[in-house]
């Protein structure tokens, strides 16, 4: 009976809680609620996240929000953290970057076990240098895949601090650009096949590769896991970790 | 014979089965108390933490705000004060309230310090100080985590002292209720660390 009254206090409690802000169930390496990547930026980036669980042992997870559900940005992290007991229990190893961008806000929560290295100053860091001026221009993959960069980084050089860089932008041409070069090209190409069919000759063009556009995918190397089959370990975070707006 | 052989079985049976009740409904509530007490202990943590953070902070205003001392002593005077309350362990609603009187009193201080540093450009674009900032702000929300397990944690063991028959023997082996934190009292609303 003491036994039954407890469970039922305690289940109420828990109720109560969960009626306030109403977490989803944990679904893997990302849960994309605003739809905010395509088919192959999310395959990236869980490859990378993936990586992050092999090489560094970090436990991450990203949450795209479609609102905020009625509460802070660091609650919402702290709940959702909670919820999906990142990491291992005896570790405290997970990692949650947590976006809504309907709010403009963005918070990066830290395991316990994290918490040296992936300190709140470098975090915010990270955010100010990388991620809030990659959303501003909804450069939301690219912010993202920086940031995983990133805290690899972090880890295979904890004591060096080193400064947030961009990666993938500055390999990247800007969308318009390609465009541009694209249009420029094929272009060219329908110009000279036109020219070359009237004069009668229309062998000996090479399409040559096209300039300016291939930029290396970093950390591509995917085949780690299952893709996503990840469970929820029982780790747990106390609100180290920073936020920021955008 | 047999009957009442059976009437003593059952009456030492239903001992021995009372008895262990007993014993394991008091593990149970020791074993709540432990962790309330590691709750407070972690929120002492956080607070701790923060405290730490305070004379480098101080020292970083100082430089630049060199006007701005009575609030740099508030927050000095706020952060010894804290420092001298050694409770060890929120047990009653007393330790609570000095607890809580004195960090509220350095929060408010931070508080104002951070209004402060505001007029100062120069301050605010000082590495050192928006590092310090950020760790700040971690460190308020970290507060709040905490705060928030702790009286999770204290709501599960008054909970299980009050309801029967736990009651009985929280009563006979002197276990009390946990006081909670009260949530946003005026004075102890966390900074707002805005950049």
């Amino acid at each position: 009976m003491f036994k039954t009254l407890l469970a039922s206090a305690l289940l109420l409690f828990t109720l109560q809680v969960n009626a306030e802000t109403k977490i989803p169930p944990f679904q893997g390496d990302i849960l994309d609620e605003t739809h905010t990547f395509n088919a192959s930026e999310l395959q990236d980036l869980r490859n990378k996240i993936q990586k992050l669980r092999v090489d560094r042992g970090v436990w991450m997870a990203v949450y795209f929000a479609s609102d905020l559900k009625e509460t802070t940005i660091e609650d919402l992290a702290s709940k959702t953290f909670h919820d999906w007991k990142l990491g291992e229990k005896d570790k405290n190893n997970g990692l949650l970057f947590i976006a809504v961008p309907k709010a403009h806000k963005m918070r990066l929560e830290v395991g316990y076990g994290l918490e040296g290295t992936l300190t709140d100053a470098w975090t915010k860091r990270l955010q100010m240098q990388i991620l809030v001026p990659a959303f501003q221009v909804r450069k939301y993959y690219a912010g993202l895949s920086d940031t995983l960069i990133e805290i690899d980084r972090r880890f295979q050089n904890p004591g060096e601090n080193p400064e947030p860089k961009r990666h993938v932008q500055k390999q990247r041409l800007p969308n318009f650009v390609v465009l541009i070069l694209l249009a420029v090209f094929f272009g060219f190409n329908i110009f000279f096949a036109i020219l070359r069919r009237r004069s009668g000759g229309y062998g000996g063009y090479s399409s040559g590769e096209f300039p300016g556009g291939g930029y290396s995918s970093r950390g591509g190397d995917g085949g780690f896991g299952d893709g996503g089959g990840s469970s929820s370990g029982g780790g747990d975070s106390g609100g180290g970790g920073s936020s920021s707006d955008w | 014979m047999k009957s009442s052989l059976i009437a003593v079985l059952a009456v030492v049976g239903i001992l021995v089965l009372g008895g262990l009740w007993y014993v394991s409904a008091g593990n149970n509530l020791i074993t709540l108390d432990e962790r309330v007490n590691s709750a407070s202990s972690q929120v002492e943590n956080v607070y701790q933490r923060r405290a730490d953070l305070i004379p480098n902070l101080v020292a970083t205003v100082k430089g630049y705000a060199k006007h701005e001392a009575d609030v740099l002593e508030a927050v000095t005077q706020a952060r010894a004060q804290v420092g001298q309350v050694k409770v060890g362990g929120i047990k009653t609603a007393e330790d609570m309230e000095k607890f809580d009187r004195s960090q509220g009193a350095l929060s408010s201080a931070l508080s104002r310090l951070m209004v402060v540093s505001e007029k100062y450009p120069e301050l605010k674009a000082d590495k050192g100080f928006l590092e310090l900032q950020s760790q700040l702000e971690g460190t308020e929300n970290r507060i709040t985590v905490e705060r928030q397990r702790f009286n999770e944690t204290v709501k599960e063991f008054n909970t299980s002292i009050r309801v029967f028959p736990g009651s009985i023997v929280a009563g006979n082996k002197g276990f009390k209720e946990r006081p909670y934190f009260q949530a946003k009292k005026g004075s102890d609303e966390a900074p707002k660390v805005s950049f």
